[in-house]
């Protein structure tokens, strides 16, 4: 079970690491295409749906290593009992609310199929599937974050305290 | 009384907002304040891309869009949006009405109701350097926005070249592209004699604006209340028509006052130009299928 | 003044929600459905997922993770510590030494990227280990990086002048060619002050490791090279037409590439490294941005800002009044929404006001662009403020309190363009006065 989450987490990590260098690859397209009157269809609408999909694809994988951003002040100064239950709350606060989220989201995408939305620009993208992008991204984050609770009720630290980007060495404030 | 929501995609300063705030305010009026719309201008509610959705799913009451945005949609979205189909305010006021029908029908299949279209002055020409022939267009980077856009590039042998709104003064002033075919108004609002020197009033074409309400909203109305609200539609519809003609001709001059070239085509290239139309025209046609015949049938019968 | 009560309400909440620890993207969220559900009639959850999908799914945004990337691949190789090794020479007779590296740093990447977020991230990346190495104030390090890191906004291309450009009609070129004095009038200002704290505690700056002659800092400088080489790739494919200041940031990551394959940092291990650290920053950053966007929409449903904005037409306030009034209005907005959110909110119900006092549009852009830079650095939510505290692992309260020196400073500005207006307006004039 823990090696098949964590896999599911890192393999929509590099999903939207993909996503993020099909971007470049195809604004560059792009602009290499201009200098020879080749137009890349859509270009500019898929980059975008890209950045949606890279975003909300890396959202666990992202969580899981510290990079979501929360004021740690008061935290950090509780004691260690009093920052065990204010986890618990926050995990399970977020698991309800990223679940709301993707409710709400497959909501959309469901819109999306009932009236055959589709980009405008040269393409005809049906709009369900870089939503889909979306929808997956915050199931998955809806996982985590339940994961997350139910290994710190079990008395765990939380994954996400190691804040692995900083450049700071720890100490001080 | 009751408040609506109503996003719009154009900001304060275009005439199209400025005339829907009228119509808001009138049917305040007419209703005695028992209905307020709320104006939320310039997409800081919804872009574009989601107004129609929104009003759809009662997230707003009512709404503004660009129909020819939707084009993709659905093909009668953009009737408007072929080039020399309708040259002109008469001729765009006839295929507005041809369009009518099969435009009210597929809106009520999304629970939406047809409030009225407003046109938009006729797209022209812009241009860095005079055009005798078609020839002239050959090899030059057209700024292309949607599928027609970019097909009538191809046809007049330029290159077609993606540009954002947003980037275009930028995207014109360092060559990134060198030609565009939009409104007058349009025109002024980029500031066009910054990066263009020659404008055609081509007219090609005037893609309307359409402002709709969700169904079940209108019908959640007191009867006072809708005929207060299709009454205040029906006198903006008369009066946006009418605003845009105007707001052509002032923004036409305009060019001119700053230095652009204002040019009528000359019978040649608008003859060349009109024969690229027919065959838009009637790839739009084998495109948007019954509905289109329809409506191209029933237009060149008024 | 039923709106105050709520507004109230919604910022106690947000405080009480950030302060326990709650993810800020989640927090915007959940004040932005609390908002609609409250105070509006409109169905929340379904306003959230479109708002989200709508600002998430943007071209104007692809630019932010491919800056962000090319910060990435810069940071692993060694082109950073030559860029330090480059610069010092030129900067240990200065009082503050090597920190003035952040301000150049960021004023030229500024003319690079649009954004103050991916500005203050490649630089911090950059910089910090290597400032904090040599022991500069760690204080001034993080403070100067925040301020800084909004010059992305000022100096052009700029995401939020595209913004205000489109939503006032005003010429974005214009407004681009007026950000260059003020931009650099702001870096003058950020860089004087680290020179005078410097000359205050002169103990606390470490000393000068360099002695060199003239024609050692030019041979020095040779390590720049790349760097500028890079820059002008970037900045020429604007202005050559090759690419839309959108798409320059794609050349930037070609170019940072290319370089890093040059030098021979470049392996498929830092090739994957720096990509999964640009995953993580920009989706860290976009979930803000899109909770931010969500709770502005939220703000729009309740019409808080109109009412306020309402409320400063009704003073009828002189010219000058009407600005103080203005940007105590923007600070206070932008202290719990973010830039893009701000003008797109806003525009459209102060521009008339604007108008109607008889000041120019294209100042007021400018004057815009000032006020938003401030609130990337004012918490509670500040983009560069969570940038920072990524980079550094401190606390968001003690990055604010970094920054506020240079917060100040902004305000200095501000005032300065107010009093000599010429700052914003002489070079667009000589720009369009040709024949
Ligand atoms: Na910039
Ligand atoms: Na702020």
């Amino acid at each position: 079970m823990r090696a098949a989450l964590d896999f599911l987490y890192a393999f929509c990590g590099y999903l939207a690491a993909i996503c993020l260098a099909g971007i470049g690859a195809l604004i560059l397209a792009q602009i290499i295409g201009r200098f020879f009157g080749i137009l890349v269809p859509s270009a500019n609408e898929i980059a975008g749906f890209l950045m949606a999909a890279s975003s909300f694809l890396a959202l666990a994988y992202s969580f899981r290593a510290g990079s979501h951003i929360r004021v740690n002040l008061v935290l950090l100064r509780l004691p260690v009992a009093a920052r065990r239950i204010a986890d618990i709350i926050c995990l399970a606060a977020g698991t309800i609310l990223t679940g709301y989220f993707a409710w709400f989201t497959w909501v959309l995408v469901k819109d999306s199929i009932r009236y055959n939305e589709v980009a405008d620009g040269l393409v005809r993208i049906p709009l369900a599937v870089p939503q889909s992008a979306l929808l997956a991204g915050l199931v998955v984050l809806t996982i985590a974050f339940l994961d997350e609770l139910i290994s710190v009720l079990r008395g765990n630290t939380p994954s996400y305290d190691i804040e692995q980007d900083a450049l700071l060495s720890p100490d001080g404030h | 009384a009751q408040t609506w929501d109503m996003p719009l995609p154009y900001p304060d300063t275009n005439f199209h907002t400025k005339n829907t705030r009228i119509f808001a305010e009138d049917v305040k009026k007419l209703t005695d304040g028992k209905l307020t719309i709320n104006i939320h201008s310039g997409a800081s509610l919804f872009k574009m891309p989601e107004i129609k959705r929104a009003v759809r799913t009662s997230q707003a009451q009512l709404g503004e869009i660009l129909l020819s945005a939707y084009g993709n949609e659905n093909p009668v979205f953009e009737a408007d949006g072929i080039p020399f189909l309708a040259v002109g305010y008469d001729n765009a006021w006839k295929l507005y009405q041809a369009q009518k029908p099969v435009l009210e029908k597929l809106l009520a299949e999304e629970g939406l109701k047809l409030l009225y279209a407003a046109p938009w002055p006729g797209q022209d020409l812009f241009n860095q350097t005079e055009i005798k022939t078609l020839a002239d267009m050959k090899g030059v980077k057209f700024r292309a926005y949607n599928a027609a856009t970019a097909r009538l590039a191809e046809l007049m042998g330029a290159v077609p070249t993606t540009v954002q709104y947003a980037e275009v003064p930028q995207a014109f002033s360092t060559g990134l592209v060198s030609s565009m075919l939009t409104s007058a108004a349009t025109g002024v609002d980029v500031k066009a004699w910054e990066f263009l020197k020659v404008v055609y009033t081509t007219s090609a074409m005037h893609p309307k604006n359409a402002v709709f309400v969700n169904q079940k909203a209108f019908d959640g109305l007191a009867k006072p209340l809708q005929d207060a609200l299709l009454k205040a539609a029906a006198e903006s519809e008369k009066r946006i028509w009418e605003a845009s003609k105007v707001e052509a001709k002032a923004t036409v001059k305009a060019l001119g006052d700053n230095g652009m070239k204002v040019l009528a085509p000359s019978d040649s290239l608008q003859a060349e130009l009109q024969k690229l139309g027919d065959t838009m025209v009637k790839e739009w046609v084998e495109k948007a299928g019954a509905n289109g015949k329809t409506i191209v049938d029933s237009y060149k019968k008024m | 003044m039923d709106q105050l009560v709520q507004s109230i309400l919604l910022i106690v909440l947000l405080l009480a929600f950030l302060a326990g620890g709650f993810w800020v993207a989640l927090s915007l969220l959940a004040i932005g459905l609390f908002g609609i559900a409250m105070f509006s009639g409109a169905p929340p959850g379904i306003v959230m997922a479109t708002t989200v999908w709508g600002s998430s799914a943007s071209w104007t945004l692809t630019a932010l993770p491919l800056f962000i990337w090319m910060g990435e691949i810069l940071f692993r190789t060694k082109l950073s510590e030559d860029m330090f090794q480059g610069l010092a020479p030129w900067l240990t007779r200065l009082p503050g030494r090597l920190l003035h590296v952040n301000v150049l740093g960021c004023t030229v990447f500024a003319a690079v990227s649009g954004s103050s977020a991916a500005t203050a991230m490649t630089i911090g990346k950059m910089s910090i280990p290597e400032l904090s190495r040599r022991g500069y104030d760690e204080r001034l390090i993080i403070g100067s990086l925040a301020g800084s890191g909004t010059l992305g906004l000022l100096i052009p291309p700029s995401i939020i002048m595209i913004v205000y450009g489109v939503s006032a009609e005003v010429s974005i070129v214009q407004l681009f060619i007026a950000g260059v004095f003020p931009g650099a009038m702001l870096a003058g200002l950020f860089m004087g002050y680290i020179a005078l704290w410097a000359v205050i505690f002169p103990d606390r700056t470490p000393p000068a490791d360099i002695k060199m002659s003239f024609l050692e800092k030019v041979y020095s400088s040779r390590r720049l090279i790349p760097v500028i080489l890079l820059i002008m790739l970037v900045i020429g494919s604007i202005y050559q037409g090759w690419a839309t200041a959108t798409e320059a940031a794609a050349c930037g990551v070609a170019g940072a590439l290319i370089l890093s394959l040059v030098m021979g940092s470049l392996t498929w291990r830092s090739f994957l490294d720096s990509l999964l650290g640009a995953t993580r920053s920009s989706c860290m950053i976009a979930f803000i941005l899109a909770g931010a966007a969500f709770l502005s929409v939220a703000m729009g449903y309740t019409g808080l800002p109109r009412t306020l904005a309402e409320w400063i037409r009704e003073l009828q306030l002189s010219p000058y009044m009407l600005l103080v009034a203005l940007t105590l209005f923007f600070i206070v907005l932008g202290c719990f929404l973010d830039g893009i959110s701000v003008v797109v909110l806003t525009v459209a119900i102060i521009l008339p006001m604007v108008q109607a006092a008889g000041i120019d549009l294209l100042w007021f852009g400018i004057y815009v662009v000032l006020v938003v830079e401030m609130s990337q650095i004012t918490p509670p939510v500040g983009f560069n403020l969570f940038v920072l505290q990524g980079l550094t692992g401190r606390n968001i309260l003690y990055i604010a309190y970094a920054a506020l020196p240079f917060f100040l400073l902004m305000v200095v500005a501000v005032a300065m363009i107010t009093i000599f207006p010429e700052i914003v307006t002489w070079l667009p004039a000589q720009a369009t006065m040709r024949p």
